[in-house]
């Protein structure tokens, strides 16, 4: 909450990190204006609040609209003069609170992607490619994801290029950004710091797909055709889930190929990429193994997946499915891009009926997206599956 | 077993008046809500009857505001339907009964700062709520005397309904209390920041 009142208000929401980054760091270039909040609401659609005088939050609206016009989306740019406490106050925005920033005193490169395997592969070569430290990464909605390094600005700038082009050459690259001497504001837009530990692995393998069902299906295939290990399925937004394993390169290239030939019968592909000897920061960041989750079920017992559109059919195939065959509910989960998915288990006969049953229930009251059944699933996959 | 009645819109708005409707029109009880991509789903329990009832009268509602409705009943819910309920009622949420309730929603959060202090400058309302969904769905719900509130919302609409990110508004007389109290408190869309 605000311990004056602000005399002026400036609204500015974009499509991007990038471009958000480069709007703040400019309007707080520009003017003398302090950061009041942001809130992002998917899709990438992400608002920063600044609060000033009206005459320095003009300014600054400018400069953000200056520094972003033709490589950005702007959606809005506007300035509130004295804007009413009561109706702004209550707003998701303003009741984050904004830590004080601290002086960086080095530059700082953003590189955005759509979908994590070009940014995870953009990463590792930015590391590699020039002395900078990893600060973080995380999703913003509608698939993209962002990524923050901090070094010199020679190296930012070396790295930056660097992982530009390795992360193009691996998928959408949606923005890149070096800011030489960032705004303390500026710093509140970084994402959150690895939480992993800093390991040698021999190889990384991404198998990237759209769904919770696609991901599944991934990490089975993986570890059922050679000897790599599921790190983790990296479930973010728009949809988009990669399913991250590791071992010797060998394994894991032949796990990554098996699971691309294989994933046309249940999930769109949306990439994939092999990582030789990848970064120990990039193994903190993206390879941190997921905790075991606890399914107590019988290990022969087969896994059913059915994921929908709405959630009106899941439910209803739910219903229909525990009714009209001997199966057990074991979870659900929602990748986002409107997929919802649950999980059931049983003999491998029961799970066929209740699949069965479950798409045309599915069908009837919405859309089914994907519909599979895992024979013998694998402890090492079901341990790491995130669902409830 | 109380049966469970289900319904499906695009936004959040549209399931705001549903659940309204439902519960006015018949005997059923608010069970919680759930969101999922830019859709959501509201759900009510009761008789099979009275969720029948109310499950037409909410689907109508809904429709006045958002093309896409999708509804169903289950008769005899087997447990796991309900943990599709992402946010349950809080039945001992605090909530005061208000003589009406506003609702704006549009893609775009930035136009909803703008917008708040335009109706709070436009009339005697309170803002009650900023409700995120997915998919750049944003409502926000305002409340007050029925007269000021739809005062606010006409202005919103004077301002806004041309917009191309506008996806509709609209004003109920006396809502039900536990409406106020599933909506009234913003749970934060996961994968939205």
């Amino acid at each position: 909450m605000a311990t004056r009142a602000p005399i002026s208000l400036g609204v500015f929401e974009c499509r991007g990190m990038t471009t958000l980054a480069a709007a703040l760091d400019a309007m707080g270039k520009a003017a003398d204006v302090k950061l009041a909040g942001r809130h992002g609401i998917g899709s990438g659609w992400l608002t920063i609040v600044i609060e000033g005088a009206t005459a320095d939050v003009q300014t600054a609206i400018e400069a953000g609209r200056a520094a972003t016009s033709g490589h950005g989306e702007i959606i809005t740019a506007a300035v509130l003069p004295r804007p009413e406490a009561e109706a702004i106050e209550p707003m998701p925005h303003a009741t984050q609170a904004i830590a004080s920033g601290s002086a960086p005193g080095e530059a700082v490169g953003w590189l955005e992607t759509k979908g994590v395997t070009p940014l995870i592969v953009g990463v590792d070569r930015m590391v590699k490619a020039a002395d900078v430290k990893l600060l973080g990464w995380t999703f913003i909605g509608g698939a993209l994801v962002h990524a923050v390094v901090s070094g010199s600005v020679g190296d930012v700038e070396t790295a930056i290029a660097a992982g530009a082009e390795a992360a193009a050459a691996h998928g959408e690259l949606f923005g890149h950004l070096v800011i030489e001497q960032p705004e303390p504001d500026t710093l509140h837009l970084l994402p959150p710091a690895p939480t992993g530990q800093e390991r040698t692995l021999g190889a990384l393998g991404l198998v990237e797909t759209t769904g919770y069902v696609g991901a599944i299906h991934s990490a089975d295939r993986m570890v059922k055709e050679a000897a790599a290990d599921i790190v983790r399925l990296t479930i973010g937004s728009g949809g988009r889930v990669a399913t991250v394993a590791s071992g010797a390169l060998d394994d894991v290239r032949a796990a990554v190929s098996e699971a691309v030939s294989r994933l046309g019968e249940v999930a769109e592909h949306n990439g994939d990429a092999l990582i030789t000897n990848p970064d120990p920061q990039v193994v903190a960041a993206f390879a941190d193994t997921a905790p075991a989750a606890a399914h107590p079920s019988a290990p022969s017992q087969a896994l059913g997946l059915l994921e929908t559109r709405t959630t009106v059919g899941l439910v209803s195939a739910v219903d229909a499915m525990l009714k009209g065959s001997d199966v057990t509910y074991e979870g659900r989960h929602k990748v986002g891009y409107f997929l919802t998915a649950a999980v059931i288990r049983g003999e491998l006969g029961a799970v066929n009926t209740a699949l069965e049953i479950g798409a045309r229930a599915a069908q009837r009251h919405g859309e089914l997206v994907a519909r599979h059944v895992i024979a013998l699933p694998y402890a090492e996959v079901t341990d790491r599956l995130p669902h409830a | 077993m109380k049966s469970l009645g289900m319904i499906e819109v695009e936004g959040v708005a549209g399931i705001i008046v549903a659940a309204d409707a439902a519960c006015k029109v018949a005997t059923v009880e608010l069970a919680g809500w759930e969101s999922i991509g830019g859709f959501t789903t509201v759900f009510v329990r009761g008789s099979v009857s009275d969720v029948q009832i109310a499950l037409q009268a909410g689907a109508a509602a809904a429709g006045t505001i958002t093309d896409h409705v999708v509804h169903n009943a289950l008769l005899q819910p087997e447990t796991a339907c309900l943990d599709f309920i992402g946010f349950p009622l809080d039945t001992g949420a605090d909530a005061n009964p208000v003589d009406a309730l506003g609702l704006v929603e549009t893609r775009g959060y930035g136009v909803h700062v703008e917008n708040n202090d335009r109706m709070v400058k436009a009339a005697d309302v309170q803002l009650l709520n900023v409700l995120t969904v997915h998919n750049r769905v944003v409502c926000s719900l305002v409340t007050g005397e029925l007269g000021a509130v739809e005062r606010a919302i006409e202005s919103c609409r004077d301002a806004l309904g041309q917009d191309q990110w506008f996806m509709g508004s609209a004003v109920l007389s006396k809502p039900q209390v536990d409406v106020l109290r599933a909506f009234g408190q913003a749970p934060l869309a996961e994968g939205a920041s």
